[in-house]
C-alpha cells in the first residue's frame, strides 16, 4: 500500500519538482520547533533584550532566554509567522523557536519556514494554533550550503531595500499630513490664524459655510422599488467613496426612471460625502468624482457637493482635513451604532477660503505630496513583490542563483 | 383530459401559501406551519373520504350494470369498504364549517377526538399522533382564544374554496406542495428550520450516492418532516419503479415534527414505519424482533443529524436544563455505552458534551452486514480528538528542563481510529459553509458501506466540494447548484476512475437537462396561468376594437362618425394597460426561458470542466482524491479534507524580470515625485 505521505495537501514542495543535487527533507531532520517561555509583562525588566511573540517585537528584558541570531514562529495569535532575530531574545510561550538540527544559514531557513506557509495547517489540523508535529511533517527542497549562502544573500539584500521603503513610505505620510495641517492651519504665507468652530484657520481665507459653497443634495432611498429590473442604473454606496479616491471594483445597481435621474447623476468635479459610519474617523469622508465616475447616480447615504465657486479639489482637500475629521468625531459619535451626520450639520459646517490663486496653490502642493505618498508606496509593493518572485525561484531552485544574479543586474 | 380542469403545482401551492399567511403571526409564538399542515391534512382526508366512495360507487354501477338510486347511493357511501379511513360522525369538515362560532372546538373534535366522539386520530390506527395541536386553547388572560374565531373562520373559508380530493389534484401533485410548504417554512423559520429539514440538494446527494433498490429497507433515525425518506422513495419512482417498493423507517423525537413526517407520508401514500417522541440515541424505536435485544438493521441509513448534541445520553422527558446539569454532575456514564453497546463498539464511549460519534455509531449499529449510509456531520468528527501524544507544557522545572505532560488519546480519536480500522468509510465530501438551515458550521457527509469492493477496502474517496464558486452565494445562506450537485456525484461514482467519469459526466448532464426542461416548462406555464385572465381581457377587447375600427371605416361624417371615433380612442385606451401587463409577461417568459439556458449553458461548463480534470490527475487532486489508508495512518486518523487534497488557491507566480523592471519604474516615479514635492515647498515662504 502506498502513500502519498503526512499532509499531502498542505505540501508546498512535492517532490517531483527537486532540482538536481538538492535534497528533499522534512522540516523535522533540519530542526526542532521549542516552546517559548512565559513571561509575563510584570515580570519583564526592561534591558537591551528583545521579547518576541507571535508577530514581532511585544517588549524588551534584561534576560535572554535563546542565544541568537534565531527563528521564532507564530504557535498561537498569529500562527506560523516566521521572524528572524538577529540578536539574542525571549520566545515567550506563544510562539516556538527554532532549534537547528543541523548547520546551515538560519536566514535561508527563515526564508524556507515562511515560504512554506505554516498558517495553513491551523485549518488542517482543526485545533487552534500551530501543532508543531505537523509543521515538522512538511517537506522542503533543501540547496546545497553555499548556495543556501547564496540564496539567503539575495533576500537579506531585498529585506534592506524593502525596510527602507518602509521607512521612505512613512517619511512621505509625515510630510504629507505636516504640509496639509500646515496650509489649512495657518496658510501658505504665514499671515497667522483665526479661530473658528473647526479650529485655527489661516488669517487671510474667508470663513463660509458648505453651504454657501456648495449645492448639497442625498441620492435614492433602497428598497423594494429600487430593486434593479429594466431602468438599470450603476450607483455608488458609501463603500464605493474612500477617503480621497473612488473605487469603482464593486459597483451596484438600482432601478430609476429617467427624470429621476436628472436631479442624480453625477458629474465630474462634484464630491461625494459619506453620511454615516461605524467608525467614527471615517465619517464625512470625502472624493472628487473623476470621469470614471462621471454619470453614475449614488445612494442616500452619501451627500452631493456641487461646487458654486471654490476649486472643487480644494474643497476635497478641505473635508478631508484633521480640523473636518476632528470636527466630526466630536459632533457625530455615539457610543453605539452607526455615527452619522445629516444634511443641516453638513451644510452648516465651515469651509475657509483663500483667493483662487492660493486655492490654487494649495491643490499643487497637496497633490504632488499624495503622489509622492502613492509612488513611495507603488515602489514598496513591488520591492515586496520582487521579494515574493525570488523566493518562489529561488526557494524551489527554479532559477538557480547565477542566473537569477545575472537577471538583476541586467535589468537593474 | 380531465387533468385539464386539475390544480396545477403552482396553483396549489401560492393557494396553500396564502392559507399560512392568513395563520402567520396569529398563533401567539406558537408554531404556526403545524397547524397549517394539519389543517391542509384534515381537509384533504375528508374531501378524498367523499371522493372515493363516489369514485367506487361509480366504478361499480360500470362494472355490474346495477342503477342505484341516490337514497341507495346514500347508504352505500357510509360503508366503511369504501374507505381508507374512518370518519366519525360529526367529524368531518362539514361539521367544522357548521360550528360556526366555534370553529375550534369544532376542529379539536373532529381531529382529536374529546368526550363524546373519537376524532379522526382515535378512530383511525394510522393517525394517532399526527394532529398535534389544539385550535381551541386559551389565551393567557383566560377570556378569550388564543386563536381567534374570525381567524379560523377565514381560513376554513380559504380551505373551502379547493377540492382537495383525487377529483381535482393528482395525489403527487399534493404530496409536492406539502413538500413546498415545508421548504417555505424552513426559508421562514432561517436558523430553527435545521431541526425539521434538510436542503433537497444534499438529500438528492445522498439518495443517489447510496442508490436505494427495490425491496430495501430504509432508515433514518432523526427523520424530521421525512424528507430524506420520501425523496427515497422519489428516486425509486424515477428508476421506474415504484415508491413502494421501499420498506420505510424513522424516528423523531419532536412529537410535532413527527405528525409532519406521518402527513408527509400518507399524502405521499407511502406507507412506513415513523415513531416518534422519544430520542433515538436514548430509545431507539426500531429494535430487532421478536427479541429486541438489539437494533434493527436495515440496508440504508440516511441522516442529517442534529449537530454536536450536548445531552445526547439524555431521554427527551429529562431534557430540560435543570436535569442536563444534574445529569452532568452524576455524571451518568451508563447511558453513554448504549442500551445494547451500540455507543462503546470500539472500546471508547463519546464524550457527553458531543453526541455526534453516538449518532454516527447508532447508525453503524443499525446496518446490515452489508448496509450502507449517507450521514451529513459537521466537519469536527473529522479532526475532532487526538492521539496519545507527550507535549511541553511551555513551562519548566527549576534546573531548567522543559515540564512534558503525558496525555491519553481522545475517545473521539479512538473511535474514529476504530471505525477507520474496520474499513467502513467508503467517501467523504466537505460541503460549503451555510448550506444548511442554522447551522453555521462546516459540514461534510460521511459515507459509509459495510461491504466494500475489494480493491476500494483499504482506500478512502476525498472530496472538496467547498471551492470558491462551487456554490451560489445567496445573502443569508449558500446552496448547491444541479451543476455542484453534478461535480460531487461524478466524484463520488467515479472513485477517481477516470473513464467511468467520463460516461457519468454524460449520465448526469442528460439527467440534469431534463430536469430543466421540465422546471423551465412549469414555470413557463405557470407564467402563462398567471396571466390567462388579463389576456382573455385583452383579447376581448383587441376584437372589439377591429370591429369599431371597421364600423369607423363604414361611417365618414355626422354625429355617428364621431361616435365611432370615440368609441375607438375609448378602446384604445382600454387596451393600454392590458397590453403593456402582456408585454410583462412576454418579458418574464424571455427572461425565465433566458435563465434555464443560462443554466443548461452551466451544466455543459461543468460537465466540460470535469472530463478534462480527470484527463489531469494534478487537478484533480485539487479537487478529489484515492486516498491509501497507509496515509491516513500516517496523518494519525485525522481526516480533515486539506490534509490530503490540495484544497489552497496556489500563490499566483511572479515573473522576477516583469518585478525587476516594475520595481526600476516605481523607483524612477517615485524620485521624481519627491523631487517635484521638493521643488513645490522650497517655493512656499516660511
Amino acid at each position: 500500500m502506498s502513500s502519498r505521505g503526512k499532509l499531502w495537501g498542505c505540501q508546498i514542495f512535492r517532490e517531483e519538482g527537486l532540482p538536481p543535487g538538492w535534497e528533499y527533507v522534512p522540516v523535522g531532520e533540519l530542526l526542532d520547533l521549542e516552546y517559548g517561555a512565559a513571561l509575563s509583562e510584570e515580570k519583564r525588566v526592561p534591558g537591551p533584550i528583545p521579547v518576541y511573540g507571535s508577530s514581532g517585537v511585544v517588549g524588551s528584558h534584561n534576560e535572554a532566554f535563546v542565544s541568537g541570531p534565531g527563528i521564532v514562529v507564530g504557535r498561537k495569535g498569529t500562527i506560523g509567522a516566521v521572524t528572524y532575530v538577529p540578536t539574542d531574545f525571549w520566545p515567550i510561550d506563544t510562539t516556538y523557536w527554532v532549534q537547528p538540527k543541523r548547520d546551515g544559514n538560519k536566514r535561508y531557513l527563515e526564508a524556507l519556514l515562511d515560504y512554506l506557509k505554516l498558517g495553513r495547517l491551523n485549518a488542517a489540523t482543526g485545533v487552534p494554533g500551530l501543532s508543531r508535529r505537523d509543521a515538522l511533517a512538511l517537506s522542503v527542497f533543501l540547496a546545497p550550503p553555499n548556495e543556501q549562502a547564496a540564496i539567503a544573500r539575495i533576500l537579506d539584500a531585498t529585506d534592506t531595500a524593502i525596510k527602507r521603503a518602509h521607512g521612505a513610505a512613512e517619511k512621505a505620510n509625515r510630510v504629507r499630513f505636516g504640509l496639509l495641517q500646515r496650509m489649512l492651519g495657518s496658510g501658505l504665507n504665514g499671515h497667522g490664524s483665526q479661530a473658528t468652530k473647526v479650529g485655527p484657520v489661516p488669517k487671510n481665507w474667508d470663513v463660509s459655510t458648505v453651504g454657501q459653497e456648495f449645492e448639497v443634495s442625498t441620492g435614492f432611498t433602497l428598497g423594494e422599488h429600487r430593486k434593479p429590473k429594466v431602468n438599470r442604473r450603476r450607483y455608488l454606496r458609501v463603500a464605493n467613496v474612500q477617503r480621497g479616491f473612488i473605487k469603482l471594483d464593486d459597483v451596484s445597481e438600482l432601478e430609476a426612471r429617467d427624470y429621476e435621474m436628472e436631479e442624480r447623476t453625477l458629474a465630474v468635479d462634484d464630491l461625494l460625502v459619506v453620511e454615516g459610519h461605524a467608525d467614527p474617523k471615517q465619517i464625512g469622508r470625502c472624493a472628487i468624482v473623476l470621469p470614471e465616475a462621471a454619470g453614475l447616480t449614488f445612494q442616500n447615504h452619501l451627500f452631493r457637493l456641487r461646487p458654486k465657486r471654490v476649486l472643487p479639489k480644494f474643497g476635497e482637500i478641505w473635508l478631508n482635513g484633521l480640523q473636518c475629521q476632528l470636527y466630526w468625531q466630536r459632533t457625530c459619535a455615539t457610543s453605539s451604532g452607526l455615527n452619522t451626520i445629516n444634511q443641516r450639520k453638513l451644510k452648516a459646517l465651515p469651509i475657509a477660503v483663500p483667493s483662487p490663486d492660493e486655492q490654487q496653490q494649495v491643490v499643487e502642493l497637496a497633490t504632488a505630496a499624495e503622489t509622492t505618498c502613492r509612488a513611495v508606496k507603488i515602489r514598496l509593493a513591488a520591492l515586496e513583490r520582487l521579494k515574493r518572485g525570488l523566493m518562489q525561484d529561488l526557494l524551489t531552485g527554479r532559477v538557480r542563483v547565477k542566473a537569477a544574479e545575472s537577471l538583476i543586474a541586467a535589468t537593474a | 383530459m380531465i387533468h385539464q380542469k386539475m390544480l396545477s403545482q403552482q396553483e396549489l401551492e401560492s393557494w396553500l401559501w396564502g392559507a399560512a399567511n392568513i395563520l402567520r403571526g396569529k398563533t401567539a409564538g406558537q408554531d404556526y406551519k403545524t397547524y397549517i399542515l394539519s389543517l391542509l391534512f384534515f381537509k384533504r382526508l375528508c374531501d378524498q373520504h367523499d371522493f372515493e366512495a363516489e369514485e367506487k360507487l361509480d366504478h361499480m354501477v360500470r362494472e355490474t350494470g346495477v342503477v342505484l338510486e341516490e337514497a341507495q347511493r346514500e347508504v352505500l357511501r357510509r360503508s366503511p369498504n369504501l374507505h381508507r379511513f374512518v370518519i366519525p360522525e360529526g367529524c368531518h369538515w362539514k361539521d367544522v364549517v357548521l360550528a360556526a362560532d366555534a370553529i375550534g372546538q369544532a376542529l379539536d373534535r373532529a381531529t382529536r377526538g374529546d368526550g363524546k366522539c373519537l376524532g379522526l386520530a382515535g378512530a383511525n390506527e394510522e393517525l394517532r399522533g399526527v394532529f398535534t395541536v389544539s385550535w381551541n386553547q386559551p389565551a393567557p388572560d383566560g377570556q378569550s382564544q388564543l386563536i381567534p374565531n374570525t381567524v379560523l373562520h377565514a381560513l376554513v373559508q380559504h380551505f373551502g374554496q379547493k377540492d382537495l380530493s383525487n377529483r381535482n389534484v393528482q395525489p403527487d401533485i399534493l404530496g409536492r406542495a406539502y413538500e413546498y410548504l415545508i421548504k417555505k417554512f424552513a426559508d421562514d423559520a432561517g436558523a430553527k428550520a435545521g431541526e425539521f429539514f434538510t436542503p433537497p440538494e444534499v438529500v438528492d446527494i445522498l439518495v443517489r450516492i447510496l442508490e436505494p433498490r427495490p425491496g430495501e429497507s430504509v432508515y433514518d433515525p432523526t427523520c424530521g418532516s421525512g424528507g430524506m425518506l420520501v425523496h427515497a422513495g422519489d428516486y425509486l419512482a424515477e428508476q421506474g419503479h415504484r415508491a413502494n417498493q421501499l420498506r420505510y423507517f424513522g424516528q423523531e423525537m419532536n412529537w410535532q415534527t413527527y405528525a409532519i413526517a406521518k402527513i408527509n407520508f400518507i399524502l405521499h401514500d407511502l406507507e412506513g414505519s415513523i415513531k416518534g417522541g422519544k430520542s433515538t440515541l436514548t430509545d431507539p424505536q426500531h429494535l430487532a424482533e421478536p427479541a429486541r435485544d438489539r437494533l434493527a438493521n436495515f440496508d440504508l441509513v440516511m441522516a442529517n443529524f442534529p449537530f454536536s448534541d450536548a445531552a445526547w445520553w439524555l431521554p427527551e422527558e429529562k431534557r430540560t436544563e435543570e436535569e442536563i446539569a444534574k445529569a452532568k454532575k452524576k455524571k451518568e456514564k451508563a447511558a453513554m455505552g448504549g442500551r445494547f453497546g451500540e455507543f462503546k463498539q470500539f472500546g471508547a464511549t463519546p464524550p457527553a458534551s458531543c453526541g455526534d460519534w453516538a449518532f454516527i455509531q447508532h447508525i453503524l449499529a443499525s446496518l446490515d452486514e452489508r448496509g450502507r449510509a449517507g450521514v451529513v456531520c459537521p466537519q469536527g468528527v473529522l479532526f475532532r480528538g487526538q492521539p496519545e501524544v507527550e507535549e511541553e507544557t511551555g513551562e519548566f522545572k527549576p534546573d531548567g528542563s522543559p515540564v512534558i505532560r503525558r496525555r491519553k488519546a481522545d475517545d473521539e480519536y479512538l473511535i474514529r481510529r476504530g471505525l477507520l480500522e474496520r474499513r467502513w468509510v467508503d467517501a467523504i465530501v466537505a460541503l460549503p459553509l451555510n448550506i444548511f438551515y442554522g447551522a453555521g458550521v462546516p459540514a461534510c457527509l460521511l459515507i459509509l458501506r459495510k461491504e466494500r469492493p475489494p480493491a476500494r477496502r483499504d482506500q478512502v474517496l476525498m472530496v472538496y466540494a467547498a471551492r470558491e464558486g462551487q456554490y451560489r452565494e445567496l445573502s443569508a445562506q449558500n446552496q448547491l447548484r444541479p451543476q455542484d450537485v453534478m461535480r460531487i456525484l461524478v466524484h463520488t461514482h467515479a472513485y477517481g476512475d477516470a473513464d467511468r467519469a467520463g460516461q457519468l459526466v454524460d449520465q448526469h448532464i442528460k439527467r440534469i437537462h431534463a430536469a430543466l426542461t421540465r422546471a423551465e416548462q412549469e414555470e413557463l406555464a405557470r407564467i402563462v396561468a398567471e396571466y390567462a385572465e388579463i389576456e382573455k381581457k385583452a383579447d376581448a377587447l383587441a376584437l372589439d376594437l377591429l370591429r369599431a375600427q371597421a364600423a369607423r371605416a363604414a361611417v365618414t361624417k355626422g354625429a355617428d362618425a364621431s361616435k365611432a371615433e370615440k368609441l375607438v380612442a375609448k378602446l384604445e385606451k382600454q387596451l393600454i394597460s392590458p397590453r403593456a401587463q402582456i408585454a410583462e409577461r412576454d418579458e418574464q417568459l424571455a427572461e425565465t426561458r433566458k435563465r434555464y439556458a443560462e443554466e443548461r449553458a452551466a451544466i455543459d461548463t461543468t460537465g466540460a470542466e470535469l472530463s478534462a480534470l480527470y484527463a489531469d490527475p494534478v487537478e484533480l487532486a485539487k479537487h478529489a482524491r484515492v486516498v491509501d489508508f497507509a496515509e491516513i495512518e500516517e496523518n494519525e486518523f485525522n481526516l480533515n479534507i486539506p490534509r490530503y487534497v490540495d484544497t489552497f488557491e496556489p500563490e499566483a507566480p511572479v515573473d522576477v524580470g516583469e518585478a525587476m523592471k516594475e520595481l526600476n519604474t516605481a523607483d524612477k516615479a517615485a524620485e521624481k515625485s519627491i523631487a517635484s514635492l521638493a521643488a513645490l515647498l522650497g517655493k512656499l515662504t516660511v
